[in-house]
């Protein structure tokens, strides 16, 4: 990692900030920026899942990718850090690698701050344990989510140790999701398995509000009803360590 | 030709080492971003890896924006 560092500050140096067009002139001019520092930092903090979830591979460039080896120490320094005391996990992924995403997703589970999952758009097939690790979760009324047996590309080399390999992996998949939601095991089985709702394959694509009648999503919601509730859900958890201290 | 398997398309065309050298993370001012280096040696921010929203708001570190290579 290159560190470029540019915090030296020269207060007689520094122009006037009242023309935001100046800050490229500061660049070249000064070869340094002055970043506004802000008074205090932010108390609720975003993840954003998009693109594919990346496994051990690494995938090209041109792939938009969430990558484990940033999120999980973003996690850590969430929990770690007193200041923060929500976190907001917007998703929009076609999913990925099952690993990585079981990673996340208990990592975002065993996390002891108040966390929300808002899905827009997508949160396809592992990302739905992500969706439900949270403590509360949104999915936007256009938004789907699609819930298929897991697969493997690559070589393949004995074929009944991977068969076995792969049902222990899905098992993983689907305990953890009916642990996290309210859905049954046998609903989100049938949802898994389902046949003729997806063209040439297996599976289901829940959208919106059905994923909220089958008990897999909590509520049907935008950002304003995610931020509102991981407001709520702070409130609540700051009672309780008050509590606690009396 | 039609080729048809189970392999995912990086694994049969790797690409050339170059295209992944190009992107890299760096810290500007604190806040991590994804940049890749262009033809006039700055760095091109493509994405910014914080989870602070604050940190998405500065507009010289917004995607697209061209940070100077020391």
């Amino acid at each position: 990692m290159v560190s470029v560092n540019n915090n030296n500050t020269q207060p007689e140096e520094q122009p006037k900030e009242d023309k935001p067009s100046s800050l490229m002139e500061k660049i070249q001019q000064l070869g340094q920026t002055n970043v506004p520092q802000l008074s205090q930092d932010s108390k609720i903090h975003c993840l954003t899942i998009v693109g594919q979830i990346e496994g051990h591979l690494q995938l090209p460039p041109q792939n938009k990718t969430t990558k484990y080896e940033h999120l999980i120490p973003q996690i850590v320094a969430i929990e770690q850090n007193p200041k923060i005391e929500g976190v907001l996990v917007i998703l929009n992924t076609v999913g990925g690698d099952v690993e990585a995403g079981l990673a996340i997703s208990e990592m975002l589970a065993s996390l002891s701050k108040p966390t929300v999952s808002l899905v827009l758009g997508g949160g396809h097939s592992i990302g739905v344990p992500i969706a439900v690790s949270c403590d509360h979760s949104y999915i936007a009324e256009t938004a789907t989510m699609t819930i298929h047996p897991i697969r493997l590309t690559g070589l393949v080399i004995g074929v009944p140790q991977t068969f076995e390999y792969l049902d222990k992996m899905q098992e993983r998949v689907v305990n953890f999701v009916t642990k996290h939601s309210k859905i049954s095991e046998e609903n989100f089985k049938d949802l898994m398995f389902a046949k003729g709702n997806l063209t040439r394959d297996i599976g289901t694509n829940v959208i919106g509000s059905d994923a909220v009648t089958s008990g897999l999503i909590d509520s049907v919601g935008g950002v304003g009803d995610a931020m509102k509730k991981l407001n709520e859900l702070i409130d609540a958890n700051k009672e309780q360590n008050e509590g606690i201290i009396q | 030709m039609i080729m048809y398997t189970m392999m995912p398309e990086e694994l049969i065309f790797p690409m050339s080492q170059d295209i992944y050298e190009r992107q890299q993370v760096i810290l500007y001012n604190g806040i991590p971003l994804l940049v890749a280096r262009n033809e006039s040696n700055e760095f091109e921010v493509i994405r910014v890896l914080s989870t602070d929203p604050n940190h998405y708001l500065h507009t010289e570190m917004q995607p697209g924006a061209k940070i100077p290579t020391i």
